[in-house]
């Protein structure tokens, strides 16, 4: 297995998270994952993509939920662009469909949660589908009830995505830190 | 497009409805390209299980083309050697089918 994060903190106080591009703000024990998404051809995650935040929730059963606001703020795609998997799934008994992206998580500093591993690149996350991405009143499906879906205020990186990785997943309580170790391919 | 139930969405017997879906989401209409591939991933899907669990499979407009350890050996198979458009292509674990597994999907409130 690979290290890809290594004893990277979470707090029991709310905390800022700061990027290139990216103020926001993590509540108190939400474990913060830095990601990025790329068009599903592009193989590669170049040093300039953009990186973002997002929450690692366990108890989100999906992969990835990300809105098309944050999409397009962050990383610079527009969700019409992704192309669709062909099949979907259900919130709140409405159908949204899946569109395949890359999803990448970036190694953290041994010990740090928003400085990043200066030797590893990102990892890639292989996903057997792909995200979903909805909120901001967009109609992202044929179904237009899709349009009054809410996203969070920040994306959410669910438990699917690491089971398909089949990723090792700790969690430190006691000192509150996280370890995530992926497969290599 | 296939959901959990297996419905169409969308894709009633209105007319408007399809007429309305077809300019918007055109991928998703029965016979493009990407949902023959889906329909040809799901007729193939009980025979790969027995054959290729937990390994990777590519599809372009309803027909198999690969079957590979890795996604990312069949993603640089089908857009970089094939350069294959992405909207054709279902390029999937072969897997119980997820969609069959769950329900609403269940989001953490943050």
């Amino acid at each position: 297995m690979i290290p890809v994060l290594r004893a990277m903190p979470y707090f029991s106080i709310p905390t800022s998270i700061v990027g290139p591009g990216v103020h926001e703000r993590a509540s108190g024990f939400q474990i913060i994952v830095w990601v990025s998404i790329t068009p599903i051809d592009q193989l590669v995650c170049e040093s300039g993509t953009p990186r973002f935040p997002a929450i690692l929730d366990s108890g989100f059963s999906d992969t990835v939920l990300i809105s098309p606001v944050q999409l397009r703020s962050w990383a610079k795609l527009d969700w019409r662009s992704l192309p669709l998997r062909g099949i979907s799934r259900r919130f709140e008994g409405i159908e949204v469909p899946v569109r395949c992206v890359n999803l990448w998580i970036h190694p953290n500093q041994y010990g740090w949660r928003d400085l990043f591993d200066p030797v590893q690149s990102a990892f890639r996350i292989q996903l057997n589908d792909g995200i979903i991405v909805m909120g901001n009143q967009e109609q992202v499906g044929p179904d237009p009830q899709t349009a009054r879906l809410s996203a969070k205020r920040l994306p959410l990186l669910g438990l699917r995505a690491l089971t398909e990785a089949d990723a090792q997943l700790r969690i430190d309580a006691a000192l509150r830190q996280v370890w995530l170790d992926l497969p290599p391919e | 497009m296939k959901s959990e139930d297996d419905s169409l969405s969308g894709l009633s017997s209105d007319g408007d409805s399809a007429d309305s879906m077809a300019v918007a989401f055109p991928e998703l209409l029965p016979d493009s390209p990407l949902m023959r591939s889906q329909s040809a991933f799901e007729r193939d899907l009980p025979e790969l299980l027995t054959t290729h669990f937990k390994q990777w499979v590519a599809y372009a407009d309803g027909q198999r083309l690969r079957v590979g350890k890795t996604q990312t050996e069949l993603l640089r198979y089908c857009f970089v050697e094939r350069k294959l458009s992405p909207k054709r292509c279902v390029i999937t674990r072969i897997v119980p089918s997820s969609s069959s597994e769950i329900d609403d999907i269940f989001i953490e409130s943050n």
